[in-house]
């Protein structure tokens, strides 16, 4: 059994809660970072492996011409990241109701919970996106296996 | 329906001299004496010991650095032998990082937390004390390597083959092995303990982008904690056993690999150098604007990048491995992280720079310490982003340039805003304001030493000067930066005794402060100066960021109820709020003062002393487990008072009937064995990764034979059927079904209980034994360790069962029984994942 809740404050902190779940505001905020974490972590183990059968690898091949695993994972962490982004940016655009005033506001005075966690996965899912960014680059430009 | 399973809290409006503070006191206070020394868990008292053990352990590895200092002042200096000279640098570091650099915020956060939140505890008052005397205790065992001739030598990071006992054959090795996961559990508690606290005990209307930037620091890094710790811990203990069992885990010879120590050592190493600096930052991100008279500018993007940080601190790892012969394109991956990682940093720099550049400074004491972190903070996070690039690294690493990059950021970025800090909230800790003349002296002394002190250390290191070397041969140019290093160091103690000085006269003779001294907006200003044991008469309603100042900013027409709210007084209670939107949804019922949180130390102590003889836990420390968990609820010394008189007002209609205890799922108790599997899962899953690496590392004949599935599937599927067993019966005492519930546990602990039988046969069967190779060294400490969980969810399951044929549960409260299947879940899902790496895994090959 569930009892009524009090309430909290004078006003929800909430407000445009119900405009939107929480598992979309949480993919917003975590999807392209873990996208961007597994890029790097799998892409480690991926290169230790490849490298430690360097006889059948140039050593200065470059990852993505040399094994179709970076390829493939890259393509499906662009997916999700790019995914994260969108959903982000869809509950960036629901939750403006929340707004009190400008971005302004939002970043020094605060507003509601929702509108927060919503600049929140704006933010995370663009510097995430950037860092894959960053490791596509150096799968394309850097020596693979040259220590 | 029990209907005391509910009530309607009573609102008050009473003020701190009231009849009604009189009665919160007596339930509150502690005991004088040495009784209530001893068993006290009033949150202010615990931070305070935090803070002046912490500040002990500081002055301990100060002096331990002048005498390194005095060493190196002049080149061929003989004032301390190399052997003693290694030891020295250990102990000043392990004592810097580990035992001062951390538990010095944790005191911050002990005594600030409950205040800042607007709560009367933390949600685990026991844990919390259980937290500190750990602390206490490891650090004092680790140092008592000095007394039995072998203290540690071989670095603070203490790198295997030097820690071997190959190369290393003392006794001292072990104790800071066995002393490092001693502490690594006083640090998990005390994570686990704030994760809590701010997910249930947060003020009504203190939703998350309502809460100070220090709670969001000591959230990072206590989140952080819990997935970092586990494998240092581990780092440790698998050095132990393989200096005292045997084993082979970073033997060369017997399959295993030195790489394997940094790599975990690392992957705690990176995300604790955040832990230690992010409360830190939140300290200057919350008291810094005090001093400019306006907001912090950004909170949002602050608050994220303390997140970020921490994030990314966990995939920079390797950037400490650069020069270890790794592949290029990795190299360039964690290069090109160690970069990104600026980013979240420099956000916070600039928001700190344009709080003071668009306010109007007041230039206290705190603000020149903040300031003067700001600066040092800049130099730290430049020298760090240098070595991010992997040739500069390979150039600039194991050099004093290294040095004075950890000096800048540790101590830059962690004791400058811990002075700051303690000058701040000292009014509130003592009633006392510092003396501002003296605080002004103790900065400049403390900044202008430090400057002399660490920055010709990057002279020193691009001179080429090897870091942790005892002495050096005159004429290479190291002579002079040394000598204004040490001149520095000392300059920069006296800034410290300085700082000590003003606290004792101020203690004497320091000016009243009153509640709010510095006109400050968070909530710990209201409570008197020191604090009552109860924090507040009535918890605070907030409705916006800064409750004390909201008339000045005019955000909009909501104001907080600072002075009217819930009583709650029927005993130690709190409310319970939930965790996005601090809504309130329960009353905590908190427990009373214990010894037990000192004598399971004391237990634990004793059992890391004779590590090598005891593996099993004793009754004794079980029982100390289950009281040290006991929060909401589950106080059995609670201190019941007949609800008092008290005149309602027009506000009462905001107070709904909310459930009393640990009444629902989702309790502070589910809360916290949440964060327990996340630590856990953690420590399983640095385990299989050192199996994977390992194996990666051998040149064939990594499996020596591949594992027999005659025993191990049927065992498999057995306990993962008993996961579904005690849901059912789970699920029977959600409706009321005792019967059920009985007939579920008995089943999932017999099924459990025949699982550790066909292990053991398992185990028995297999044609290797633990020191062969670091195959089995590997497939025995892992099923070894699920082992021990299973056994640990055998003894939960038993005590259900006996609280369920007694009559505890029923379909209102059943909290204990969905922790306990909580936990039982999650051990046969590590089980899958053994499973799946120790026999599936070896066919895919």
């Amino acid at each position: 059994m569930t009892a009524p809740h009090a309430s909290a404050s004078p006003e929800h902190p909430a407000a445009a809660r119900r405009s939107l779940s929480l598992s979309a505001l949480w993919f917003g905020i975590l999807a392209a970072p873990l996208a961007w974490s597994a890029e790097e972590l799998v892409g480690y183990f991926i290169a230790s492996r490849v490298c430690n059968m360097k006889s059948s690898v140039g050593s200065m091949s470059v990852a993505l011409t040399t094994s179709p695993w970076f390829a493939g994972l890259s393509f499906v962490t662009y997916v999700v990241a790019f995914a994260g982004l969108w959903i982000a940016i869809a509950n960036w655009r629901r939750t403006r109701e929340e707004q009190r005033g400008s971005g302004h506001h939002l970043l020094e005075l605060g507003e509601g919970r929702t509108r927060f966690m919503s600049m929140w996965g704006l933010l995370t899912s663009i510097a995430a996106v950037i860092g894959l960014v960053f490791i596509t680059t150096q799968m394309v430009a850097a020596p693979l296996c040259e220590s | 329906m029990a209907t005391d399973f509910y009530r309607i809290p009573s609102i008050t409006r009473e003020s701190y001299g009231s009849a009604v503070a009189a009665r919160l006191e007596e339930i509150w206070k502690t005991e004088p004496g040495i009784k209530g020394w001893l068993s006290t868990v009033d949150h202010k008292k615990i931070g305070m010991r935090y803070l002046i053990t912490a500040f002990a352990f500081l002055i301990i590895g100060g002096l331990e650095a002048l005498l390194m200092r005095l060493q190196l002042a002049h080149a061929n200096e003989s004032l301390l032998s190399p052997e003693r000279y290694n030891q020295i640098f250990t102990m000043h570091g392990m004592t810097m990082i580990f035992l001062y650099a951390l538990p010095i915020l944790s005191g911050f956060s002990n005594y600030l937390w409950p205040l800042l939140l607007g709560s009367r505890d933390m949600a685990f008052p026991r844990l919390n004390a259980f937290s500190y005397w750990v602390y206490l205790f490891s650090g004092v065992f680790m140092y008592l390597s000095f007394f039995v001739g072998h203290t540690p030598n071989a670095g603070w990071f203490n790198y295997v083959p030097y820690s071997s006992r190959q190369y290393d054959p003392g006794i001292g090795m072990d104790i800071y092995a066995l002393g490092m996961v001693f502490f690594g559990i006083s640090t998990t508690v005390g994570s686990i303990n704030f994760v809590v606290t701010l997910l249930r005990t947060k003020a009504p209307g203190m939703s998350i982008n309502r809460i100070p930037i220090m709670i969001w620091g000591t959230l990072t890094a206590s989140v952080g904690n819990l997935f970092a710790v586990p494998a240092v811990s581990l780092a440790f203990f698998l050095l132990w056993m393989d200096r005292q069992f045997g084993t082979a885990f970073y033997q060369p010879s017997g399959g295993g690999h030195p790489l394997l120590w940094q790599h975990l050592f690392w992957m705690f190493g990176h995300p604790w150098v955040y832990a230690i600096v992010l409360p830190a930052m939140g300290i200057v991100s919350d008291a810094l604007p005090v001093f400019c008279r306006r907001p912090l500018v950004g909170y949002t993007i602050v608050a994220l990048s303390t997140v970020l940080t921490m994030f990314i601190g966990f995939g920079v790892w390797l950037h400490h491995m650069f020069a270890t012969g790794l592949p290029q394109l990795p190299l360039s991956f964690f290069g090109s992280a160690s970069l990104l990682i600026v980013i979240p940093s420099a956000v916070a720099v600039f928001a700190w720079i344009a709080t003071i550049f668009t306010g109007r400074p007041v230039f206290k004491t705190p603000f020149y310490f903040f300031a003067g972190f700001v600066f040092l903070f800049t130099v730290g996070g430049l020298s760090g982003f240098m070595t991010a690039a992997v040739p500069l690294d390979w150039q600039l690493t194991d050099t004093y340039f290294v040095v004075a990059h950890l000096h800048y950021v540790l101590l830059g970025i962690n004791v400058f805003p811990v002075v700051g800090g303690i000058y701040f909230w000292f009014p509130k800790f003592t009633g006392k304001m510092m003396s501002e003349r003296l605080g002004k002296w103790n900065f400049w002394v403390m900044f202008i030493g430090f400057n002399l002190g660490f920055f010709p250390m990057h002279i020193s290191g691009l001179l080429g000067m090897p870091r942790r070397i005892y002495t050096y041969p005159s004429g290479l140019g190291w002579d002079l930066p040394n000598l204004i290093t040490s001149i520095g160091a000392f300059l920069f103690a006296i800034g410290v005794l300085l700082f000590l000085i003003n606290i004792v006269i101020s203690l004497k003779r320091g000016v009243p402060a009153g509640s709010n001294p510095w006109d400050a907006s968070s909530l710990e200003w209201i409570t008197p100066s020191p604090p009552p044991s109860f924090n507040f008469v009535s918890i605070p309603n907030v409705a916006t960021r800064h409750p004390l100042w909201e008339d000045r900013l005019n955000e909009g027409p909501e104001r907080s109820r600072l002075h009217e709210g819930m009583l709650l007084d029927h005993g130690r209670e709190t409310v319970g709020t939930t965790a996005l939107d601090g809504e309130p949804d329960v009353i905590l019922r908190m427990p009373g003062d214990s010894y037990l949180p000192f004598l399971c130390t004391i237990a634990m102590t004793v059992l890391v002393s004779v590590a090598s003889i005891t593996c099993g836990g004793s009754r004794a420390q079980r029982r100390c487990w289950s009281s040290l968990f006991q929060s909401p609820g589950y106080g059995r010394d609670q201190r019941l008072f007949k609800p008092p008189e008290v005149s309602m007002d027009e506000s009462m209609e905001l107070a709904q009937r909310l459930p009393v205890g640990s009444l629902g799922r989702h309790s502070s108790g589910w809360w916290g064995m949440w964060c327990l599997i996340a630590t856990e899962a953690a420590l399983f899953a640095y385990l299989l990764f050192g199996y994977f690496y390992l194996g990666s590392q051998a040149h064939g004949g990594w499996v020596p034979e591949l594992p027999k599935l005659k025993v191990a599937l049927p065992n498999t599927i057995l306990l993962l059927a008993s996961s579904a067993v005690v849901y059912w019966g789970e699920t029977g005492i959600r409706k009321g079904h005792r019967g059920r519930l009985i007939a579920g546990l008995a089943a999932t602990l017999i099924m459990g209980i025949v699982f550790v039988g066909l292990q053991g046969m398992e185990w028995h069967m297999k044609p290797f034994k633990m020191t062969d190779n670091a195959y089995a060294s590997s497939y025995f400490t892992t099923t070894g360790f699920h082992m021990m969980h299973v056994a640990a969810g055998l003894l939960i399951l038993a005590a259900l069962l006996w609280w369920a044929a007694i009559g505890k549960f029923g379909a209102e409260r059943h909290a204990a029984v969905s922790i306990g299947a909580l936990y039982w879940h999650f051990v046969d899902i590590v089980w899958l994942c053994v499973f799946a790496t120790f026999y599936v895994s070896p066919y895919l090959q």
